[in-house]
């Protein structure tokens, strides 16, 4: 199982190349209230690059539900091999 | 659940309720209602909750939780695909028996999911708003002060009836939609704005010649056909002379049911034309976000007459 940093880090990294944002600026603590240009269709962007490169499948609930870095940090630290 | 039951309802949707329900149940979609809150203000609020609330059968929270579910599978879904179409510029089907098949026949998706959803859309989703207010603005000063007789063609939900409706008290309107489940949507709405008097639902095709009209109104349909000139021939016969048409299509848009591909403003000003109609007014509204050159989303609406 990934750790909770490794997915932190995955995910920060996918969503700063997502928004075109510097690393330094997607923080841990982003959420989608924070982050201004994290809008639902880069959340989508987000969650399929996601599923690419971890081979985890988000449910629609889930993908609804999760709307900051560490939230879906956890998700895929108990998903990943 | 039931989100467009029958026969008439009243229903008090107020806007904290909403907004909870999307805060609690779909996180990642609830601050679009929040901006557009911002950036609309209180008249964008005002007429999204008295249509919604006119809507939907049932204000409960268990309710709005399962409307705000439906409404986020219904966007995950097209995002999905249109993450897909961004890559291959293609939609997915191209048959509309297929479609038929499966989405419109579906009674319990369309009136749970499909309608809900796009019902929202329109209020929701900037460019789709920004178009209802040129239908507002734009179009329909156009036949005030006058009885008029409107095909709603491919009325779905029945906003747009709705709106007509609630605008002008003379206009009486005719919809027609082949989906079974847009009698169950649509009828309920209009009850629930307390202008159903002035609506006759047709469930079948609209077809040229059977009578005229003063005003059609043809919004996002074209899209789902195969043969869409076919269908916008029928909208000009079924226009009186001197008889005003409001047409939309949808751009680059990758929904699970749209066949017929427009890739720009032209196709669509061309294809109207070539049914015997004349462009007064067109506008593009284009969906907000990042994507490849030349396959952003928008609606395309035209303002024509009969030539």
């Amino acid at each position: 199982m990934a750790t909770i940093d490794d997915s932190v880090l995955l995910v920060r990294t996918t969503l700063a190349e997502v928004l075109d944002l510097p690393f330094d600026q997607v923080r841990p603590d982003a959420s989608m209230s924070t982050l201004e240009p994290w809008d639902s269709l880069a959340h989508m962007r987000l969650i399929v690059l996601l599923e690419q490169e971890t081979d985890c499948r988000f449910a629609d609930d889930e993908i609804a539900a999760l709307a900051s870095v560490n939230d879906i940090a956890e998700v895929l630290a108990e998903r990943r091999p | 659940m039931k989100l467009a039951a029958s026969g008439s309802h009243t229903s008090t949707l107020e806007w904290e309720d909403l907004r909870s329900a999307f805060a609690r149940g779909a996180p990642a979609f609830s601050r679009l209602l929040d901006k557009q809150a911002s950036d609309r203000g209180p008249a964008w609020q005002k007429i999204f909750l008295k249509h919604l609330s006119a809507f939907v059968a049932d204000t409960s929270d268990e309710a709005l939780a399962e409307l705000v579910r439906q409404y986020a599978r219904f966007v995950i879904d097209l995002q999905r695909r249109q993450l897909r179409f961004d890559v291959t510029g293609h939609y997915e089907v191209g048959d509309y028996n297929q479609v038929f098949e499966e989405i419109y026949s579906n009674t319990e998706f369309m009136l749970t999911n499909y309608y809900p959803t796009l019902f929202m859309a329109h209020f929701l989703w900037p460019h789709e708003f920004e178009n209802l207010e040129f239908f507002m603005r734009g179009f329909l000063p156009r036949l005030a002060g006058r009885s008029v007789r409107v095909a709603d063609v491919g009325v779905g939900t029945g906003l747009f009836s709705g709106i007509t409706l609630s605008h002008s008290s003379s206009a009486v309107v005719s919809g027609f939609d082949v989906s079974e489940a847009s009698r169950a949507s649509v009828l309920p709405y209009l009850a629930g704005l307390g202008c159903d008097q002035r609506y006759t639902h047709n469930s079948r095709l609209f077809t040229a010649g059977e009578e005229t009209f003063d005003a059609v109104v043809c919004v996002e349909v074209v899209e789902h056909l195969e043969d869409p000139l076919a269908l916008l021939c029928a909208v000009k016969q079924g226009l009186r002379p001197g008889g005003i048409a409001f047409v939309t299509a949808a751009l680059n848009a990758a929904h699970a049911d749209h066949i017929f591909l427009y890739v720009n403003r032209e196709e669509v000003v061309t294809q109207l034309e070539a049914a015997g109609m004349r462009c007064i007014a067109v506008h593009e509204f284009a969906a907000p976000g990042e994507f490849r050159a030349g396959r952003r989303p928008s609606v395309v609406s035209a303002i024509a007459v009969a030539v």
